[in-house]
This record gives structure tokens, sequence and C-alpha cells, in this order.
């Protein structure tokens, strides 16, 4: 039952069961977003959980079975954490160490490998392969010890020690990022400012540093990310209510026991957002840091 | 002038140099000499012991279950982040419309900071509410709820769960760096040999990827073998030690029975093991030498 005759066969002669064939790929199309979403699920929904389960209230977080969408949204946790906990005093203590981390690790670095690029001394290599043996001392190595120096000194207790800790921990790596971001910085423009008559640290703060500042912006979002994010050097560094970062006071409310599921997931999301914010303005610059360098790290 | 200039170029870099010091170098050498000592922490009084804490250590049936448990975690949750990492990197390799966002919600897990991954699952996870339990008995698959963190075998089933859910991005992200630089030709020459999707994976992607997922397995099993933060807000290392690795012995050695040289000890052979195995690792694999 082919109509044969009655259509004018097309200009464009298209190949037999073309249609079919496109119907086909649609379905390879619809098939492909299919195993996109079935696999990003499992790895976003755990958040997005979060997101939902921290605008729903109590009673609604304990039925069965639950509501996916909340029925109810509410903001009374976000309210009762900051009105009820000590969680105000944590943020406050988090955004400290995290910003004490990023402004002294970026000033060490960014000397650091200005001196490395544009110097030349011997025991340059022997750095460089240090700094990568440094970023894979296990953590708890080094936690021990500097506990026990900490405490003797009697610094324990303090945001700068922590701050400091973190430094150790973000420096090797943000020293090698910036390492290989000032390598790609041309040497002939801070030469042509130093013929003009700047000195040496007047051409890298006026033509070196501008034109690190990618690089610069990257390595500080980092290392505060390494202090925000940090739990074990907080844990074995602080002790009294008052110093307690984000990671170590959110810690005390996930006991065993826990059931204020609401505040718990409001105090996540609070912890998230800041992260979710800084990593989108450095995404593309980690992406190829960790294509190009980062992995060679 | 050229020794001016150098002393300019060593003056920048000193307070690198002064924290490295300070906080890597002085930190590993005196964990080092901890360990051949034996203290409270808290009272300032050290007796040299020279190796009586390693000795102790290796004779005691802990240090041996919590090596075991260390190795096993590391196992499975390198293993599974690999096998995952790689399905998702492929995943994304392919051009469609949307792939940039679809990248970025891939890597989410791994930047979450580490106590919000674990409040997380222990909420997805939770006995009585969790949703992970209602739709597994939703869907017929258990009868009983699952107890996650209560038994051994459960407990060390979810800390390698939480794991690769939050680590496996890194495999991600590396390997799509390395899937760009593939010479698209190959490929096509290979579809004009009629070669299969599979084939085209086994033969043209695999090879190119053997020095950076040899490279990969390297770094997470350094990283596994050593994570602390994950396992001890999730388990404490329990139900009866089934989940405590070496990291949570040398934590509880110190902050639970305050052995300073004991725990130092741990934390040395921790160290030890690892290095021990890197290194027969780069002698097993040469090409990765290059790639470091």
């Amino acid at each position: 039952m082919r109509p044969v005759a009655t259509t004018p066969a097309p200009a464009l002669a298209l190949p037999v069961g073309w249609r079919s064939c496109l119907a086909r790929r649609r379905i390879a199309r619809v098939g492909f977003y299919g195993l996109v979403v079935g696999s990003l699920l499992p790895i976003v929904f755990p958040i997005l959980w979060m997101f939902l389960s921290a605008l729903k209230p109590l009673d609604e977080l304990v039925t069965i079975p639950p509501s996916w969408l909340p029925r109810h949204p509410t903001l009374r946790h976000f309210r009762d954490l900051l009105a009820l906990t000590n969680f105000p005093i944590y943020i406050w203590n988090s955004t400290l160490a995290a910003c004490l981390t990023a402004g002294i690790t970026v000033a060490v670095a960014t000397l650091g490998a200005y001196s490395l690029t544009r110097f030349q001394y011997r025991g340059r290599q022997i750095l460089a392969t240090f700094t990568l043996l440094a970023y894979m001392f296990p953590p708890i190595l080094l936690a021990i010890p500097l506990f026990v120096v900490i405490t003797r000194l009697g610094m324990a207790d303090s945001l700068l020690s922590l701050a400091l800790a973190h430094i150790s921990f973000a420096l090797p790596f943000c020293l090698w990022l910036m390492w290989g971001y000032m390598k790609s910085v041309p040497m002939a423009l801070e030469e042509a400012a130093m013929i003009d008559g700047a000195s040496r640290m007047g051409a890298f703060a006026w033509v070196v540093i501008p034109m690190s500042l990618p690089g610069i912006i990257a390595i500080g979002v980092l290392s505060f990310l390494v202090s925000w994010n940090d739990y074990l050097y907080a844990l074995i560094l602080l002790t009294s209510e008052g110093k307690k970062t984000l990671s170590l006071g959110v810690s005390t409310f996930i006991g065993p026991m826990a059931v204020e599921w609401g505040l718990i997931n409001a105090a996540g999301v609070v912890v998230t957002l800041p992260v979710i914010v800084f990593f989108g303005a450095v995404q593309q610059f980690l992406v190829q840091g960790f294509g190009a360098g980062a992995v060679k790290e | 002038m050229g020794t001016r200039e150098n002393r300019l170029g060593l003056l920048l870099l000193t307070p690198t140099l002064i924290l490295m010091a300070g906080f890597v170098v002085f930190p590993v050498l005196y964990a080092g000499w901890l360990s051949l000592n034996q203290s409270d922490p808290f009272r300032q009084v050290t007796t040299f012991v020279g190796m009586a804490n390693f000795q102790r250590l290796l004779q005691g049936e802990e240090f041996w279950d919590s090596l075991r448990v260390g190795l096993v975690f590391t196992a499975a949750t390198v293993a599974l982040q690999v096998v995952v990492g790689m399905a998702v990197a492929l995943l994304l390799h392919q051009p469609f419309r949307g792939r940039g966002v679809a990248r970025a919600l891939a890597l989410f897990p791994f930047i979450v900071p580490t106590i919000v991954a674990v409040l997380i699952w222990r909420w997805l996870l939770n006995d009585s509410y969790g949703i992970v339990n209602y739709l597994l008995k939703a869907l017929g698959l258990i009868q009983a709820p699952i107890i996650w963190f209560g038994t051994p075998g459960m407990a060390m089933v979810s800390v390698v769960l939480v794991n690769v859910w939050q680590f496996f991005p890194f495999v991600v992200v590396t390997l799509l760096a390395r899937l760009t630089t593939i010479p698209e030709e190959q490929y096509e020459a290979a579809r004009i040999d009629g070669a299969s999707a599979p084939q085209q994976f086994w033969f043209i992607t695999l090879p190119h990827l053997k020095t950076i997922l040899a490279v990969v397995i390297l770094l997470r099993g350094i990283w596994m073998f050593q994570k602390f933060e994950v396992i001890y807000l999730l388990t404490r290392g329990g139900p009866l030690r089934s989940t405590q690795h070496l990291p949570i012995l040398a934590y509880t050695e110190l902050f639970v029975n305050f052995r300073m040289g004991q725990a130092a000890a741990v934390a040395v052979l921790g160290f030890l093991i690892l290095a021990a195995a890197s290194a027969v690792y780069l002698k097993m694999h040469r090409p990765v030498e290059a790639e470091l």
C-alpha cells in the first residue's frame, strides 16, 4: 500500500527508510539523555535532598512515606539555627580562620612562586620535588606532632594556630599551582617596566601581580576552602565552644542520638552555600588546573 | 649585582621555607622522635624507649586488624571510584547539550565539605526515616530497615559507599582532561575499519588512558589509605573496630588512651607502609614516574 505515483519524488532524494531512521535516532537521543539523568541522579540527589529537608517542618521529616517536595516549606530551622544554637559563633570562627589562611597563603605562595620563576639559585628542583612529597604526607602524621608541640607551647585552642596548620596544608599545592601560572606570565613586560625605571619589586607589584590575578584568585579561593572544609585539625587543636569552627560545631549536632534533622540539614545548607558560590567562581581555572598541571602534581 | 639579585630571590622564598620547615618537615621528624618515646601528652615527662612502641604494636592484634581494615577499605573505595569515575567520564565526554552543567553537577560531591557529606548520608541512611531504606522497602528489596552503621559488615559497606560518592569526581575530572587529548582521527579510522564502540574503547581509549589511570590509582590509594574524617565522623571506627583503620587507631591511641608514643608509632608505620607501597608501584609502572 505504498503511494507510489501520488506524491512527486522529492527533489533531494532521501535514503529509503529515512523516517524510521530519524525515529531511531530520536529514540537513541532520548535514551542517551535518560542515561545522563540516570547517572547524575545518585550523584546530585543526596545534596538536593539536604536542601529539600532543610525546608520541611519537623513532622514532615518523619512521615512515611516521605514527602518529596516540602508541603509546607518553612525557614524555621534556619531561624532556630541562628537564634538558638552557637552556629553564628561557628560561622564567625570559620570565616576568620579561612580568611587568615587565604590571606597568608596567597602572600607567601605568590612571593615564593615569583622567586622560583624569576631568580636563579640551586635547590629549586629539590623544592619542587618536596612540595609534591609534602602533598602526600598523611595529615594524621602531621597532626599528631603538631598537636603535641602546639599544646606544649600553650598555643592550642587558638584560631591563629589552626590557620597556620591549614596554611601548611594548603601551601604546597598553592605554591605548585602558582609556580605553573607565573611561568606563563611573560618576562618581557616586567623587563620593559624595569628599563623604564621601575624597581624590581615595583615591577612585581604593578606588572606581575595584575597579570597573575586569575591565578592569585584561584589559590585564594582554594586555600579558603581548605580551611573552611577542614575537620581534622579543628578536632585536634580546638577545645572550647567559643573557638569551634563550622565543621567541628556541626559535628556535635550529628551524634548517634541526633534527632533535630531539620536543624542539621539547615546547617549543612549554610555550610555548603559559600562553597558552591566560590567554587563556581573559579571552576574553570580549577578544571584546567586539574587537567594540565594538577594531575602532574 | 648577581648575588644581590639572588639574595632578594631567597628573601622572597623565606616565608615559604619557614612555613614548610616549621609545619611539614619538623612535624614529620618530630613524629619520628615521638615514636621512640613513651610519654603522656599532658604531663611533660618523656622517656626514651627505643623501638618498644613498634615492638608492642607489631606484636599486638589491633595494629594488624587496623591494617587489614585499611587495606580492604582502600582497595574497595579505589576500585569503585575508578570504575564509577571512568563510566561517568566516558558519558560526560560525549558531546550533548547541557554538558557543561552536567560536568559541574558531577563535581559537586567532591567540593562539598566532609562534614556536610557525612550529615547528608547520615540522614539518607537513617534507620527509621531515611529515604534509602524507604525506597528499598518500597521496591520490595528489603523487608526490615537496614541498620546501616549498626553491624560490622554494613558499617564497612556504608563508609565505602559514602567515600566513593564523595571522591569519585576526582577520577572523572582527571580522565576527562585526558580524554580530550585523544586525537579524533584515530576513532574515525577505527570506524571506517568497522570497529564497534566497545572495540574502540578497548583498543583506542583504554591504551591512551593507561598511564593516567595508573597515576589516579596511586594518588587515590595514597589518599584513601590515610583518609580520617569520613570514617571517624560516620562510625568512630566501630562497631567492634570493624571500620577502624590506621589513622583512627593513631587518633584513638593519642586522644582516648593518651599514649603519645604509640600514636606516633602508628602514624609513622602507616607512612612507611604507604611510602614502600608507592615505591613498589612506581617501579612496576615506570611511565608513571614521568607523569608525576
